[in-house]
């Protein structure tokens, strides 16, 4: 049977962008409003202006696109992708007006990096950059790390049954309470607690740093947005690093940890039920990850000299460890000491951690540790039946909220994506191969932009090939939605392309 | 002679005034359970650090 969508499906499918669109324009009002407050003028009219053309296209789509034929999952799957691709498109306006971007390539690269809590950033002297401009790029993350879609459409437009397509569209699958709006304030109630509690730890820590009690807010909202969506973008050039502070450095690594831990499993926190933290399959494949992994890059590091003493292997290598881990991007060293300092080993180790990343249903990237999990289980299930005799039943279990039994078709699915990942991370590598750079080099920024880890060897500049900069924003765009929603977008392009419509 | 009562007499009478809806009791436990979630994602922290500080801690022995 051929795929052949009609008019009305395009119509459904521009409808619900429209709708994100106009979210979107309506969110800019906030950094705006900072601008005129601390008397940014050019900015409150970039803000003014990408907001207008937002809300502008948002609701004339509405208007012109309006219709009550009913959200298919595969309408709600290319709605997403086309969302996430449309909101960038404005989002990138104030952030080109504010002059700090060399063309508009470069700030819709920024936007998506935002949305799509990459943290590879193309910002030119951002130290310098107005504070509302640098606000919106961590707005950017919060607002893609809770899912922009689901957010936009759950606080701007009522919610619904309809959202559940959009919801998995979003990359999250586990619906945690019986409907998707509950689901979504669960999430943002879990993100407004510890929005609160985590900025006024880290606007302590900054004052003790140094920073004074207004300075020391700005930054401290903004780190909150970079740590706990696993964004990576920082208010400074330097990263973490600026600010010299141990104290600072723990609490980011308590609201990294947070953040990529799946919001299924805070409910199950939030319960009480605080045995699942030990037992889930998620957290327990991640935790060995991350220590097996650590132990390595120690290793790495003790080899090269980089860093032998107990202090700064700790400070610095498991604060690395923990930030590629969970995706976040921030850095308490310049990236470019991965490559001139830390050897071969230690560089190897942060793109195994990115490319592994947190937690499914978390605003983490990467494979996730469900289905290294899954996988490992069935490895493990296969290597019993082999050993065991012919007539043997051989069960593996899991624990995720309750016990379940491992099935051939979750192994499978596991295995698929898992593979998808790896030529994702690969086919990023190979194209900056084409354009000169080392191995080692293409493959940790690839590595870093499709799965949202961020951190840097320094590839990523305003002066990067455009070519390369596209294959990034496409890397991030399908690793945050985990591929289903780009291809449903992409089989409407093809059947528009070879006129099946 | 009583008359048999009809059976819409037997039927309890129904308070019109609309009734006070009922607390979200999900909702207030989950608030409750925000401070216990966050000492638990805060003390999973501190086990992976102190696994991460033994660990720096032998290399540190061996360089």
């Amino acid at each position: 049977v051929l795929f052949r969508p009609d008019a009305q499906d395009f119509r459904l499918i521009g409808y619900y962008a429209g709708k994100v669109v106009f979210g979107v324009g309506l969110v800019m009002l906030v950094p705006a409003a900072l601008a005129l407050v601390l008397g940014e003028r050019n900015e409150v009219y970039a803000f003014l202006i990408g907001a207008s053309l937002a809300v502008i296209t948002g609701r004339a789509s509405e208007l012109f696109l309006r219709t009550r034929a009913p959200l298919s999952t595969s309408h709600g799957l290319a709605s997403v992708a086309l969302s996430w691709l449309t909101a960038p498109v404005f989002a990138a306006i104030p952030l080109l007006l504010s002059g700090h971007y060399a063309s508009y390539l470069d700030a819709y690269f920024e936007s998506m990096s935002g949305f799509a809590t990459i943290g590879l950033t193309l910002a030119n002297d951002l130290d310098h950059m107005p504070r509302s401009v640098n606000l919106w790029r961590h707005l950017l993350q919060f607002l893609g790390g809770q899912g922009i879609v689901v957010v936009v459409l759950t606080v701007f437009a009522g919610g619904g049954a309809r959202v559940g397509h959009l919801y998995i569209g979003e990359g999250r699958e586990e619906k945690i309470l019986p409907n998707v709006v509950r689901t979504a304030r669960f999430i943002w109630r879990v993100a407004l607690v510890y929005a609160a509690i985590g900025t006024v730890l880290l606007w302590a820590a900054l004052i003790v740093a140094g920073l004074s009690p207004l300075a020391a807010l700005y930054h401290g909202v903004n780190l909150f947005m970079a740590a706990f969506d696993t964004g990576g973008f920082a208010p400074q050039s330097a990263s973490v690093a600026f600010y010299r502070s141990q104290l600072l450095e723990s609490i980011l690594l308590v609201i990294m940890v947070a953040g990529a831990f799946s919001f299924a499993l805070h409910y199950q926190l939030w319960q009480g039920r605080r045995g699942e933290i030990t037992r889930n399959i998620e957290t327990r494949t991640i935790a060995v990850s991350l220590l097996a992994l650590f132990a390595v890059m120690a290793v790495g590091m003790g080899r090269t000299g980089t860093f032998t003493e107990f202090e700064p292997l700790l400070r610095h290598g498991f604060f690395h460890a923990v930030s590629a881990h969970t995706t976040t991007g921030l850095a308490t060293l310049p990236g470019r000491l991965y490559v001139t300092d830390w050897g071969v080993l230690a560089p190897a180790t942060l793109v195994s951690a990115m490319a592994i990343g947190g937690m499914a249903g978390s605003t983490a990237g990467g494979i996730k540790g469900i289905r290294i999990g899954l996988i490992v289980k069935g490895l493990r299930r296969d290597i019993r039946k082999v050993l065991l005799p012919e007539n043997a039943v051989v069960l593996e279990t899991y624990h995720s909220t309750t016990d379940r039994i491992l099935r051939d078709e979750q192994v499978r699915g596991a295995a698929t994506l898992f593979l998808l990942w790896l030529v994702l991370y690969l086919g990023g590598g190979i194209f900056g191969l084409f354009y000169g750079y080392e191995l080692n080099l293409a493959l940790f920024e690839s590595v870093a932009a499709a799965s949202s880890g961020g951190l840097s060897v320094g590839l990523v500049r305003p002066d990067l090939e455009w070519p390369i900069k596209v294959v990034y924003i496409a890397q991030m765009l399908i690793g945050r939605l985990e591929f289903i929603a780009v291809f449903a977008l992409a089989g409407y392009l093809v059947a528009i392309v070879k006129g099946r419509v | 002679v009583a008359r048999p009562r009809s059976p819409a007499s037997k039927a309890p009478a129904v308070d019109p005034r609309p009734r006070p809806r009922p607390r979200r009791r999900l909702d207030d436990s989950l608030l409750r359970g925000g401070l216990t979630g966050i000492a638990a994602v805060t003390l999973a922290t501190l086990g992976l650090a102190l696994a991460g500080a033994a660990i720096a801690f032998v290399v540190s022995l061996f360089y």
